[in-house]
């Protein structure tokens, strides 16, 4: 699906200081710029009983269209007036006909109301907001609705060039409702199988899931996301009078270990590439109750997500996404599945991916369960992306895989050393050892399939054995490690033209279509279009074009022929790596 | 067979016995430990006796009285073997292994001279390989190459020397090329084209970066061109199972131990078994020595060590000028009998030889590899290739040794 491009609707909800429990509304960006400024308060307040409804799991088993549109509708009353419904209104309308979508951000900076028995700004569900005429807006792709503690974006984009790492942090201590953090885990992991199947995600456990551990990943490895799974909290931790949010670590006898916003927060700027958080836990997203007379300016970040993009947070974190309730197995499979790949897409937002995976939740289940709801997604990264996916570069790996490569290579080095060897022998040797050296070829194409399994999905070119004179035809293969449908594979390959000389190409025995082809000074540029016909193919290495050369020169008994460019369209639209071609030469003499 | 192996002290992990001290000179200063193996296998697995500390007394391999050298030397070997050697009922074989300069330069070829094996004592040089691969059949006549190259910028050899060497050789049963003022190009295309059993250097030694080298001819100045054992093993094909490196008799040698390191490479220098001049030589010496060795070869069916050790005899008599020790075995790839003469062609016997060999060269290197990762995870998939190559050479050995029998 191609990405949506987007104007912005910002809209400031503050505590009106001048008339405790009111919000004041200010419209600071919108497409129609003239627009903008203070629009005064909220048509209604939303009501404690309303949100209570919202967080009790009974009123939507099965499902509660009709509450759901009710509590929503109340909370777009509580968040917008005829003013914000106008401009709202018009922005949408002038943005659909730029073929935009319009994200809408709710603004809830620095200070928090005072109010005790009133809902506070941050605890408004803003995301489930509803009108009888545009329905929900948080699970449509054309007006994503999320939160930001921050006027403007100010954090940089960073560029990831997948796959993207991830630590799973998912703790269960005793003395608290026992969750199968086990099966969370397996869940999640379930729900990102593709995307490690294809190298686009690696996913590492915290384990055993204490503060110490949780430390020494963080100082030790390059993560782009934290994602914890299990049980949060707002309580004293300690002798510390402040109650403060946590999320509920294990210490080493798997007792309690509350870990608070604070600390949390400390620790992720020793891993200053971490951007992104995801807490999928039973009550992180909520704040901890204001105390009597204590200043609201200092509590109000001190929920997990708020503190974690709070202007004063000393981590790199540009996006946090927290769960407002519980969150089932088949939710938080369909969500962490929909998020990381549309996260993962180049261009894409972070808005994006959430409604992407609101969506995916709005299909997994039914409109009317607040699932999709809720996720809540706080952001200050500019352009709305935490990073700028590079399309295709090199694909990094896992150091365990590197290793396996690594000592693949050296086999492969070795093996051509012996092929090498056999090559400078007289004719009559080489004749005799005819047996040794295909069966050291057939090897060498083990080892070849061995990296191209490693490596995922890959576009191979596979050589073959000839000698000076004759033809050589190098199969270009797709090797799909999941069920793909390919749309079209563009790619350069570089040859020693004083070794072969192109002579034509042709269709694969998989293919679709014949190649177009352009070829010059050791350059053959491929264009395979409609590779596999528009049908998915499953697992499998599937030949989509046939290169034919003529070899000019045996000298050497193994040339490479090197992918130096590549691009494909395909879905689903994951990395492809390379895996170069080997040719097995003889000289004229031997047979 | 008795395999003594020296290595500098501090790289023998094995070295824990406290050290005895030979009737060193004032000048001792290489301490070495000798370890005892009876056979390659159990060199390269470890399994050879824990390593014994001597001290080599300095310039020994320099000194000219030949009785004091012999007696020192015998004295660098640990008290068990020597008792072993001074009660065998039967001939020893004594193989000396190093690959260190030093120990390779000592003329351990004088040892026989003390009579103290009552049966007989031979010894040679080991550079010991992982496998060794079958013999190559040879139907006669035998392929020998005879390379000289005399450069613009060296004292020459005379045409003299080539002429004694091929009165050595029989021409029924070796056919013989000559190639002259060779380059390392003449040599290779030469090689190539003649695919040689036995490749003949008379020449002079060098040594280039700590590599023992030969002197050939630079092809457009005509000054030498020093080629190391490396080069020379790229051009070899596996078919050329004895490399000579002779020195003359009508010139002093530029650098004889350049000979003596050519022989010595490391093993993964793909060197066959040489046979190599370690002192100067006289015409009489080379003209004994030289047809005892190619006459014994053949009649020995290809035994390098036994045509080595018969042809040594004349050398020993009180009239020759030219001494025992001048002449010197190395066995590398291929080991004492590289060769065999066989009485018809069988492509499928050589198809097996050849590749038993290149099998066996790939496990050599697989090996070396697994030095750098052993003990570890990746090790254990050099390990599985490792594993693989030497069945396949098991099984290309097998096929090749049917033949003997049938």
């Amino acid at each position: 699906m191609p990405l949506q491009q987007y104007d912005e609707f910002r809209i400031q909800i503050a505590p009106d200081m001048a008339a405790p429990a009111q919000f004041t509304l200010q419209l600071l960006e919108t497409p129609l710029n003239q627009m903008a400024g203070p629009v005064g308060a909220p048509t209604a307040q939303f009501l404690p009983a309303d949100l209570a409804s919202l967080r009790n799991p009974a009123t939507f088993n099965g499902g509660n269209l009709m509450e759901l549109q009710r509590i929503g509708g109340a909370v777009y009353r509580a968040v917008t007036n005829p003013t914000i419904e106008a401009a709202l209104g018009a922005a949408i309308a002038f943005s659909a006909a730029q073929q935009k979508g319009l994200r809408i951000v709710f603004s809830t900076i620095a200070v928090d109301a005072p109010q005790q028995q009133a809902i506070r700004v941050s605890e408004l569900p803003i995301e489930v907001i509803y009108t009888a005429a545009s329905g929900f807006y948080a699970p449509l792709l054309g007006t994503p609705v999320s939160r930001s503690l921050q006027a403007k974006p100010d954090r940089p984009t960073v560029d990831l060039t997948p796959p993207l790492r991830i630590l799973l942090v998912a703790a269960s201590p005793t003395g608290l409702p026992p969750a199968d953090i086990a099966r969370e885990a397996e869940t999640i992991k379930a729900g990102l199988k593709d995307l490690i199947d294809s190298r686009m995600v690696v996913l590492d456990v915290c384990t055993p899931p204490t503060r110490t551990e949780l430390n020494n990943r963080l100082r030790s490895a390059l993560y782009h996301v934290v994602h914890f799974a299990g049980h949060g909290g707002v309580g004293r931790i300690g002798g510390d009078p402040t109650a403060r949010a946590f999320i509920c670590m294990e210490d080493a006898n798997r007792d309690l270990d509350p870990l608070d916003a604070f600390t949390l927060d400390t620790m992720l700027r020793n891993c200053p590439t971490v951007k992104l958080v995801v807490v999928t836990g039973c009550s992180t997203a909520a704040l901890p109750q204001p105390i009597a007379g204590a200043p609201f300016g200092a509590t109000a970040f001190d929920g997990i997500a708020q503190r974690l993009v709070s202007p004063g947070s000393p981590s790199n974190v540009s996006a946090v996404v927290a769960m407002q309730f519980d969150l089932d197995n088949a939710a938080a499979l369909a969500f962490s599945k929909s998020f990381y790949k549309t996260v993962l897409k180049p261009g894409s937002t972070i808005d994006e991916a959430v409604t992407e995976a609101r969506a995916e939740l709005v299909a997994a289940l039914t409109m009317g369960s607040p699932s999709w709801a809720n996720p809540v997604l706080y952001w200050r990264c500019q352009d709305g992306r935490p990073f700028n996916v590079l399309p295709f570069t090199s694909i990094a790996l896992s150091p365990e895989d590197e290793k396996k490569i690594a000592i693949i290579n050296v086999q492969i080095a070795t093996y051509r050393s012996s092929l090498q060897d056999l090559r400078s022998q007289p004719p009559a040797v080489q004749n005799a050892a005819k047996d040794f050296r295909d069966s050291i070829v057939n090897k060498i194409n083990e080892f070849l399939a061995q990296i191209s399994e490693i490596l995922g999905n890959a576009i191979r070119i596979k050589g073959g054995a000839a000698a000076v004179g004759q033809t050589l035809d190098f199969a270009v293969t797709a090797r799909l490690r999941a069920p793909a449908k390919l749309n079209t594979v563009k790619l350069k390959i570089g040859y020693e033209d004083t070794a072969f000389e192109f002579l034509s190409t042709a269709k694969g025995a998989n293919a679709t279509t014949e190649p177009f082809a352009r070829n010059a000074a050791g350059v053959l540029e491929l264009l395979i279009d409609n590779v596999t016909g528009g049908a998915t193919v499953g697992p499998s290495e599937i030949e989509i074009a046939i290169v034919r050369m003529r070899v000019k020169d045996g000298s050497q008994s193994t040339r490479m022929v090197t992918i130096v460019g590549l691009e494909i369209d395909a879905e689903p639209d994951v990395i492809y790596s390379k895996v170069d071609g080997y040719a097995f030469l003889q000289d004229g003499g031997a047979q | 067979m008795i395999i003594l192996r020296f290595s500098p002290d501090h790289l023998d992990p094995k070295s824990t016995t406290p050290s005895y001290q030979p009737n060193a000179g004032p000048d001792a200063d290489a301490v070495y430990s000798v370890s005892v193996a009876t056979s390659q296998e159990e060199l390269l697995t470890g399994a050879a006796t824990p390593g014994v500390s001597v001290t080599v007394p300095g310039g020994l391999a320099a000194s000219t009285d030949r009785t004091a050298s012999a007696g020192m030397l015998w004295q660098l070997i640990p008290p068990a073997v020597q008792a072993q050697i001074s009660n065998a009922a039967q001939a020893v074989q004594l193989m000396v292994a190093s690959g260190d300069r030093t120990i390779d330069l000592l003329p351990w070829e004088l040892l026989p001279s003390l009579g103290k094996a009552p049966s007989g004592l031979s010894v040679v040089r080991l550079v010991p390989f992982l496998l060794q691969p079958p013999p190559l059949s040879v139907v006669l006549p035998i392929r020998l190459l005879l390379v000289t190259s005399n450069t613009r910028d060296e004292r020459s050899f005379s045409d003299r020397e080539t002429v004694v060497l091929r009165s050595c050789l029989k021409p029924a049963v070796y056919k013989v090329e000559e190639l002259t003022n060779a380059t390392a190009t003449s040599a290779a295309e030469t090689i190539h084209q003649f695919d040689p059993h036995i490749v003949h250097y008379v020449g002079h030694g060098g040594m280039v970066g700590g590599e023992g080298a030969v002197l050939l001819r630079d092809a457009s100045s005509g000054s030498s061109d020093w080629i190391r054992a490396g080069q020379i093993s790229q051009a070899l094909p596996v078919s050329t199972r004895l490399f000579c490196a002779s020195t003359g008799f009508s010139q002093r040698n530029f650098d004889i131990t350049g000979l003596v390191s050519f022989a010595h490479s490391p093993s993964t220098v793909r060197l066959p078994t040489c046979v190599l001049n370690r002192s100067d030589v006289d015409e009489a010496g080379v003209a004994s020595f030289w047809t005892g060795f190619y006459d014994r070869l053949v009649s020995s069916g290809g035994n390098v060590l036994q045509a080595f050790d018969d042809s040594l005899v004349g050398l020993r008599s009180p009239n020759s000028t030219t001494p025992p020790e001048s002449f010197s075995l190395v066995l590398r790839d291929g080991g004492a009998q590289p060769l065999k003469i066989a009485q018809s062609e069988d492509p499928t016997r050589y198809a097996a030889e050849v590749q038993a060999q290149f099998a066996a060269r790939l496990a050599a290197d697989l090996n070396e590899k697994l030095k750098s990762f052993q003990g570890t995870e990746l090790g254990s998939k050099l390990k599985e290739s490792l594993s693989e190559e030497r069945s396949r050479f098991s099984t290309l050995s097998s096929t090749a040794a049917r033949y003997d029998t049938e």
